[in-house]
């Protein structure tokens, strides 16, 4: 009997795993069907009109502006937080690399909320005496790096430090410098594990709904400058789904099978063909 | 490219100071004992934070106890040589990567809607258990995994079942790493908002049981700031109490963990 019981337990949680992808993909398609089914699918991408209450589910405003922000944010981040890295590593003594490690990871544990509280208290308002309102792109990209770069950052260390030691040693007496050492043997060898990691933080990024939603400012349209208010897919998501009806509550499940689909997208590009293409 | 790179990591250090500094000293410097025993009034505007911090716990303790119910036998699946290991392993990959705000649609229409539990702590945390499984099953199956194999060995010599194994000799030998991987889990989800939101609501009142409303202290930051005006040294306040609870459990994991470990091989031997 505790046999069986045991083994229940084990088959059965097995089994969980395994449907339980499935089932959130039946239910966001059965959110979905509706608005599938009455057909706007090519239109909605070119127009930015959403009124969902007129029927009007453009949704070019909050695609662009998700894009935008997290495409910009990377090309912020990524070589920011590789820098961040090998200045921990390389170019810092010993004891304050230490310390900012601690500090980063003290970031890197900041729970998004509060980032994006950061956000609008401190920095849009600052903001906002320059380039008034102070919501928008600029705003956005900021509290996304602060919620992106410092994971980034310990990651990074970890797969360039991997395996360090022995490769120092080696240049230090084959007489390289460490500038030599990092373009010529780290970043060729270290190079699609780094991609790799950047691409699970575009995902993350795709996937960040409040930090943004709470200094974007929430007006829909395509974001055309760094300091105009616009909306990102997520916070159209978190912010209309507690009183939408009907087709409107469709539309928004279609919204959430598109964030999906960007953050599988950020994966695979950045995933097994760079892998690839390194061992050519 | 020295100077460079040093200039960068010093305005990365500047920028998270700047972040972490004020939520620290307004937080710190308004904070007391009946902020956190009493109930919050006018909106939150003043009042105290206990019903908040009570539904808090209670959505990630169920949703953690969960977690280790579900994740304990995944990752002993995984790490076992059974055939279905690559599925639950692409699956709990899959997993990980899905945002929160889907998980959120997913939770409010399967547990919220389908199942009728409408927004309650009990949706919440079976939402947050989802979300929280991959990380936890990950970090288990790698402590397992460090256990040595001659044991497994010696206990199949001994004729011991496998629940034998499990249960008198496994998981007491990863008892430490599976408290860190709990408590890991834990601060993940005490930081989630969005998935919550559109999951266990936003009434602030004491829950009177798991099929009622509650928010959790994230919810309740947003909730400060964007829809309610003049709360923001409230809103610094919950802020800072979040970031108290979190950086109290990290740190008992990170240097309480250590003097367990000692302590309890002591008691042994």
């Amino acid at each position: 009997m505790a046999t069986f019981l045991f083994n229940f337990w084990l088959k059965s949680s097995a089994v969980f795993a395994c449907l339980i992808l499935g089932v959130i993909g039946a239910f966001l398609f059965e959110g979905a069907f509706e608005f599938l089914k009455s057909g706007p699918l090519p239109e909605i991408f070119t127009s930015s009109l959403w009124y969902p209450s007129e029927n009007s589910f453009g949704i070019l405003g909050m695609l662009s502006g998700s894009l935008s922000v997290v495409l910009l944010t990377i090309l912020v981040s990524a070589p920011i937080s590789m820098l961040s890295a090998l200045s921990l590593i390389f170019y810092l003594p010993k004891q304050i690399s230490k310390v900012l490690e601690f500090i980063i990871e003290l970031a890197a544990g900041i729970p998004s909320v509060v980032i994006g509280l950061f956000g609008i208290l401190v920095l849009v308002p600052f903001l906002g005496n320059y380039f008034p309102p102070g919501h928008g792109l600029f705003a956005a990209i900021v509290v996304l790096s602060l919620v992106l770069v410092p994971s980034l950052v310990l990651q990074m260390k970890v797969i360039l430090i991997e395996d360090l030691s022995d490769l120092r040693m080696i240049a230090k007496s084959l007489g390289l410098r460490d500038a030599t050492l990092i373009s010529r043997i780290l970043w060729p060898s270290k190079k699609s594990e780094l991609y790799k990691s950047l691409g699970i933080h575009m995902g993350r990024g795709f996937g960040e709904t409040l930090a943004i939603l709470m200094v974007a400012g929430n007006v829909i349209r395509v974001p055309d400058g760094f300091f105009v208010p616009f909306r990102t897919i997520n916070a159209g998501i978190a912010l209309e789904v507690p009183y939408a009806q009907k087709m409107h509550l469709s539309s928004l499940f279609f919204l959430g099978i598109l964030t999906l689909v960007l953050v599988v997208l950020s994966r695979l590009l950045f995933g097994p063909r760079i892998i690839k293409r390194s061992i050519r | 490219m020295k100077l460079f790179s040093r200039l960068i990591i010093g305005s990365l250090i500047f920028l998270i100071l700047v972040v972490l500094l004020p939520i620290f000293f307004i937080g710190l410097s308004e904070f007391n004992l009946p902020y956190i025993i009493d109930e919050p009034m006018d909106m939150g505007r003043s009042g105290g934070i206990a019903p908040i911090i009570f539904s808090t716990f209670t959505i990630t303790l169920m949703s953690v106890i969960l977690t280790a119910f579900i994740g304990i036998p995944l990752a002993l699946c995984l790490s076992g040589a059974s055939r279905s290991n690559r599925w639950i392993s692409v699956s709990l990959d899959l997993l990980a990567g899905v945002p929160s705000i889907v998980f959120g649609l997913f939770g409010n229409a399967f547990f919220c809607q389908f199942l009728g539990l409408g927004y309650s702590l009990l949706s919440g945390s079976l939402t947050l258990c989802l979300m929280t499984l991959p990380l936890f099953v990950r970090l288990t199956e790698t402590a397992i995994h460090e256990v040595p194999k001659d044991f497994l060995l010696s206990a199949r010599a001994l004729g011991l079942g496998p629940q034998t194994w499990t249960f008198r000799i496994l998981l007491p030998m990863v008892w430490p790493s599976l408290t860190i991987a709990l408590i890991l889990s834990w601060t993940r989800a005490i930081g989630e908002t969005a998935a919550l939101l559109l999951t266990s609501g936003y009434s602030m009142r004491w829950p009177g049981s798991v099929f009622e409303s509650g928010r959790t202290l994230s919810v309740h930051i947003y909730d400060l700031t964007m829809n309610i005006s003049g709360a923001d040294s409230m809103a610094y306040k919950a802020a800072f109490s979040l970031m108290a609870l979190t950086a109290i459990f990290i740190s008992i994991c990170r240097f309480g963990m250590k003097e367990f470990l000692i302590w309890r091989l002591k008691s042994r031997h």
